[in-house]
């Protein structure tokens, strides 16, 4: 108990007090104060007299807490930058297709299709004619996504088809369609075709141009026809 | 609905989807027709006329032979599967003159609710002015609400007579010429699929 005889003495020890219970309380917010940077990942904590600081202590970047900050890579030169929008052209190499991991290749000798990164500094060969003359290649990037069927040398083969027919009902074919590598865009446009729908309905439903329709139809017409569709 | 994909690379081509459109109908009216007839029935170039029928030959929906280019089983049912189809009735009452091209299209009726939207569409694509008829409940209508078959039973039996059915729409346009007013009644035929 506080001996209260003396007055002096009575008040030394309540500012103590006062004192003590001010200095836990701000240990506690000093311990919620965590900064951390979006730029380089460094955590620190904030300062009493400067608790939102401009730049960061390790990186000194002045961005370090906009939440928009994102990292980016190009696929093309390998260069990796921050941006806080999506960019459309890689800042180091000026390509547009920097965001597609691979893109469509088709050799100007032998016709042959297939999927490649196309490093700036790669080379490239034909895996048909061992074509290695970059002007005698076509690049273009992908118009059906990443994981779907883009070219006529693709994973659809008849024995998918055979496994496509096989399976019950339109849900459980896009699903095995989608299982074999097929995007389900590219899995939608084939189960509907086979179940007899016509071109421009397909489209319709999908919301698809007809282009878009018939680039994988067309790949695959003649297979759909030797099996009797 | 659309039909090309306008998202290549390289120079943007000079026609629309409502020219290949036009250009199917040619072909499907005719048997055969040359590139050069196919040139004087538009208002495109040689090159642009190539171009389309690169991109339906491609699809295998004509056929190029040294007579002419004609459509293909696949693209006469294709072309029908669009349920668009041009017909040939005119009015000056409902319309505003000049040259008219009227389009049918099969089971839009449900979209149209007082017709503003689709005269817009067709002024947007530079019509001088359109009217929309609709078939809905056994009911021929000038939208909203004006009954072409006890007002006009003339012009409502002329517009039965061109294969109307219900819950289709049918559409007039009037433009400056008989070429723009066939590509913009393809144009809003298409964006009303």
């Amino acid at each position: 108990m506080i001996d209260e005889t003396n007055f002096h003495i009575g008040m030394k020890r309540l500012e103590k007090l006062a004192q003590s219970s001010r200095r836990d309380s701000d240990k506690v917010s000093n311990e919620r104060k965590i900064n951390v940077c979006n730029i380089c990942g460094h955590r620190w904590k904030a300062c009493l007299n400067h608790p939102h600081p401009r730049v960061c202590p390790k990186c000194r970047s002045s961005y370090w807490d906009h939440d928009d900050i994102k990292h980016y890579e190009c696929f093309r030169c390998g260069h990796k930058w921050l941006s806080a929008r999506v960019p459309v052209r890689c800042p180091s190499c000026r390509s547009r297709t920097w965001g597609t991991r691979r893109l469509n290749v088709r050799c100007k000798v032998c016709g042959a299709h297939w999927k490649d990164p196309v490093w700036v500094d790669g080379k490239m060969q034909c895996p048909e004619c061992g074509n290695d003359d970059r002007d005698g290649i076509i690049i273009s990037p992908s118009k059906m996504g990443e994981h779907g069927i883009l070219s006529r040398n693709s994973t659809l083969n008849e024995d998918l088809i055979k496994g496509m027919r096989s399976a019950n009902g339109p849900y459980f074919k896009t699903v095995f369609l989608v299982r074999n590598g097929l995007s389900s865009e590219h899995a939608g446009i084939l189960v509907r075709l086979d179940g007899g729908s016509s071109v421009t309905s397909i489209a319709s439903e999908m919301a698809l141009p007809v282009a878009d329709v018939m680039t994988v139809v067309s790949a695959y017409i003649d297979l759909f026809q030797t099996e009797g569709a | 609905m659309k039909i090309l994909n306008t998202a290549n690379f390289g120079p943007s081509a000079r026609y629309t989807d409502a020219h290949l459109f036009v250009i199917m109908d040619i072909l499907d009216r005719n048997h055969r027709c040359s590139r050069k007839k196919l040139v004087e029935e538009t208002d495109l170039g040689e090159g642009s006329i190539r171009g389309m029928l690169k991109v339906l030959k491609d699809w295998k929906w004509i056929e190029v032979i040294q007579s002419g280019v004609s459509l293909t089983e696949t693209g006469k049912s294709n072309f029908k599967d669009f349920g668009i189809f041009f017909v040939d009735i005119t009015n000056d009452v409902y319309g505003t003159g000049g040259y008219q091209q009227a389009i049918l299209i099969k089971g839009a009726a449900n979209d149209v609710t007082n017709g503003m939207a689709q005269r817009d569409l067709a002024i947007r694509n530079g019509a001088d002015g359109a009217s929309i008829f609709i078939i809905r409940n056994g009911k021929l209508l000038f939208p909203e609400s004006w009954d072409v078959d006890i007002n006009d039973p003339e012009f409502a039996d002329r517009i039965r007579s061109t294969g109307m059915e219900e819950g289709d729409a049918l559409m007039i346009v009037d433009s400056e010429s008989e070429w723009h007013a066939r590509l913009i009644a393809a144009a809003v035929g298409l964006a009303m699929r």
